[in-house]
């Protein structure tokens, strides 16, 4: 009767990703010196719970490292070692180690030994390093790995009360927690069960007898039943040992060394339950001058391999296929929608004013589903903010600057494929800010400003988009440098002038790099045109406003989704395109007179007192339109990358959201065509990639 | 063995759709959470004088208070001398037994089918 665990191997990886995740956030937070002890009680726990589900799963390895690694942390608990600078570095290695032992086991590949072996080592030093000598020894020789071989059974009491259920308890999580600590044999007491028909469900019964063998000590047992103090009675005996009782008759942690926990507070009242806990609102929003915070030390609490999948908070984890089938059905639904109401419209008889007002119901219906199916994709921006208070630290400390990281908005959410693709743009800018914005602390006081650099992580709604930024108190750019630079690299005439805005926006230019000597944190010149290039395929945009001497600011703008957008449907003869409506200015019928032909053969309009180019999408896709001149049909006026024209269509349509399928996966890449979507009646329409649009009809002239 | 006959009559078999009251297909989630439904269904299926089938093959979670509602279940049948068949059981199932000290329970008063491969 083997248990098959590698079902749970997957959840078990996961949650212990999330889980290191937020223990090095913790970590970031605890205050050299003055720890809170909460935090540390986080931390440990993480390290505790990995523990338990790498030795469930008999990942001996890892149950060992972070075996050495909770000792430490119990010690930090006890206030028997001190937190200083070493010893959180020492912890934020530990996380990195764990966390390339855990990838190591997933992806079954090799470890380096002698890097956990030499920081395993730290740790033990570590350990037997702490204050008080007398205690040192005894501890110390618990704590290491060697002493497993000294094996030992306790027999442990275990009797919960009737709420234990109802305050979420489950001994089942428990027994395994015990499990892990050793082989175990349990021997339930049915005794007190009623007979089925008077039982109430919600009662516990049920107590148990457990003998366990194995290393675990006192404080490992009592770390098993943490959570349920005040709901159940327990006692732990060592073979022919006397009774030790850790929770008493009336559920109290009964202390006999040093607290154990956070949770055995006020000895007299019934502490800490999961329950209560559980119930606990999030810490509020870290507004200011904190590092990224609520949501991920919260996750923590996620008990060791909790290894259904189901948390105790009321969330469920469901793979992003199903959400991706699931809107992808959704998207079917709202093209038969928009069918539907296409045929409504044209309907006549006496129950076509009820089908109507059922399809607009329908319709409401649909945005509705729609819009909670997109929610359950968005995830908060604190997913990716999350790696920067360790990168901005780490990287502060080999470029010996003194560096401050802000990080507001972070609850803030976008759809999970924009989230993914923003990361590696905003490591690029944060590093930018880093290396170049951010002067060293001599070069700061000299100009008269704090010492202390800030870098400043922002995300907030803007309508209909989301805007990220990125701004630092630096240097600023330096017109004159960049100008000077691209000049010599032949990126600008040495006759030309520039606006500000024309020469920040020099910095996306691939290859441009004003960095006087490589180094590996920046200044390769790839980079800026990379992170503009990423923002792009995302529908984004990014823009820099500068001060000299002031600092940067980077500004980025995402879409909410990529899945759907809002679009004008324009006709052009026969065929329907879509426009992106927030790239819509207006739309206007031109007089004869406010046309005028340039000498190149373009045509250009005036509007609003200057003149913009046209573009005829009939021209462009080869369409026999049904106006030829401009004033019989209808110009859009639009804006793509900073730049304004109008497009010739014959009609505008109508307003609708549209389904946005991927062209290239479908067919292939199609310059100027973003996408297409399926439209009420079964027909395509593509949709308008406006900045595509600029390229092709410039290559077009030039040619 | 005391035999005691059931106090209801076995022809009331309004609540069991599939007119075969001998045989329970356990939910997915036998917990805390749907244990009021399962005892529902459970104690109608107690006093069946035919042999019970409990059709376990697709528990995925059991926490201690569906297991506790499953053994009070298993033992009263067992007190009154009817049988109780796990058919295959998940492995969610066996693992709690083990954990929760009431295998013994389970496999006095059951006689479990073969479990089924890959749950």
């Amino acid at each position: 009767m083997t248990l098959d665990l590698t079902q749970f191997h997957a959840a078990f990886f996961e949650e212990s990703f999330e889980a290191l995740d937020s223990m090095e956030a913790a970590l970031l937070q605890l205050d050299v010196g003055a720890p809170e002890p909460e935090l540390i009680n986080t931390i440990f726990r993480v390290a505790h719970s990995i523990k338990g589900g790498s030795a469930t799963f008999g990942f001996s390895d890892i149950a060992s490292f972070t075996h050495s690694l909770e000792t430490l942390l119990d010690e930090l608990r006890g206030q028997r070692v001190a937190v200083t600078v070493p010893i959180s570095d020492l912890l934020l290695k530990s996380v990195d180690v764990l966390r390339d032992m855990l990838r190591a086991v997933q992806g079954k590949i090799p470890i380096e030994a002698q890097r956990v072996a030499d920081l395993q080592f730290d740790l033990e030093v570590a350990i037997m390093r702490k204050g008080d000598g007398a205690a040192a020894g005894a501890a110390a020789a618990t704590a290491a790995p060697a002493a497993a071989a000294t094996r030992r059974t306790w027999h442990i009491c275990f009797r919960p009360f009737a709420q234990f259920f109802a305050r979420g308890n489950d001994p089942l999580r428990m027994l395994r927690e015990l499990a892990a600590l050793g082989s175990i044999e349990v021997t339930a007491d049915v005794s007190a069960l009623p007979p089925c028909t008077q039982l109430d469900p919600q009662v516990c019964h049920l107590s148990w007898t457990i003998d366990l063998a194995g290393s675990a000590d006192e404080a490992a047992i009592r770390e098993v039943f943490d959570w349920a103090i005040g709901d159940c009675e327990l006692t732990a005996q060592l073979d022919g040992g006397a009774v030790i009782q850790l929770l008493n008759a009336r559920g109290e942690p009964v202390t006999s060394g040093p607290v154990m926990s956070g949770a055995a507070t006020g000895p007299g009242t019934p502490a800490l339950t999961v329950a209560s806990d559980a119930a606990r609102p999030p810490a509020p929003a870290a507004s200011t001058a904190a590092t990224v915070q609520a949501p991920a030390v919260h996750a923590v609490k996620t008990d060791a391999p909790s290894v259904s999948g189901i948390g105790d908070t009321g969330s469920i984890r469901v793979s992003v296929e199903k959400i991706d089938e699931l809107m992808n059905t959704v998207g079917e639904l709202v093209i038969t929608q928009a069918m539907l109401s296409q045929l409504g419209r044209g309907l006549e008889g006496p129950f076509a004013d009820r089908f109507r007002s059922g399809l607009d119901q329908l319709e409401r219906n649909m945005r509705e589903l729609q819009e909670s199916v997109m929610r359950v994709r968005m995830l908060p921006i604190s997913f990716v903010f999350s790696r920067f208070p360790r990168m901005v630290r780490d990287l502060a400390q080999r470029l010996g600057k003194q560096i401050e990281l802000k990080v507001t908005g972070e609850h803030t959410e976008l759809d999970k494929t924009v989230l993914e693709k923003i990361g590696d743009p905003l490591v690029h800018l944060v590093r930018n800010s880093i290396d170049h914005g951010i002067e060293k602390s001599d070069a700061r006081s000299a100009a008269g400003k704090p010492a202390l650099g800030t870098i400043h992580l922002d995300a907030c709604h803007r309508g209909g988009n989301i805007a990220v930024e990125v701004s630092d108190d630096g240097g600023g750019l330096d017109r004159d440098r960049i100008l000077a630079k691209a000049r010599a690299q032949g990126l600008v005439g040495s006759a030309d002038t520039l606006s500000d805005a024309q020469i920040n926006d020099l910095i996306f230019v691939p290859g441009f790099s004003t960095a006087d000597r490589t180094t590996d944190v920046s200044g390769r010149g790839v980079g800026m045109d990379v992170v503009r290039r990423n923002i792009k395929e995302l529908g984004g945009k990014i823009e820099v406003r500068t001060e000299r001497g002031r600092g940067s600011r980077f500004i980025i703008t995402l879409p909410l989704t990529l899945a759907i957008v809002d679009g004008q449907s324009v006709a052009v003869g026969s065929e329907t395109y879509i426009v992106p409506l927030v790239s819509i200015i207006e739309s206007l019928q031109l007089k004869s007179a406010s046309v005028s032909r340039m000498s190149g053969g373009g045509e250009v309009f005036a509007f609003r007192g200057s003149y913009l180019p046209v573009i005829r999408l009939h021209e462009l896709f080869g369409v026999e339109p049904r106006a030829h001149e401009l004033h019989q049909g209808l110009v859009v006026v639009v804006e793509g990358e900073g730049r304004r024209f109008g497009l010739f269509v014959d009609d505008l349509l109508g307003q609708q959201q549209v389904v946005i399928k991927s062209l290239e996966t479908n067919y292939g890449q199609v310059d100027g065509v973003s996408g297409a979507t399926i439209l009420g009646d079964g027909s395509v329409a593509l949709i308008l990639d406006l900045p595509g649009l600029i390229r092709v009809t410039s290559m077009r002239d030039a040619a | 063995m005391r035999k005691r006959s059931p106090s209801a009559p076995v022809a009331r078999t309004r609540r069991a759709p599939a007119a075969d009251r001998g045989r329970l297909r356990l939910p997915s989630q036998c917990t805390l959470a749907t244990a009021d439904g399962l005892r529902g269904h459970l104690t109608e299926a107690l006093r069946n004088v035919k042999p019970v089938t409990l059709d376990a093959r697709s528990v995925e979670r059991v926490d201690a208070a569906g297991m506790q509602l499953l053994a009070a279940f298993v033992r009263d049948r067992a007190a009154h001398g009817l049988s109780v068949h796990i058919e295959q059981p998940s492995s969610a199932l066996l693992e709690a037994q083990r954990l929760l000290g009431l295998e013994r329970l389970f496999t006095e008063a059951v006689r479990p089918t073969p479990r089924a491969e890959g749950r």
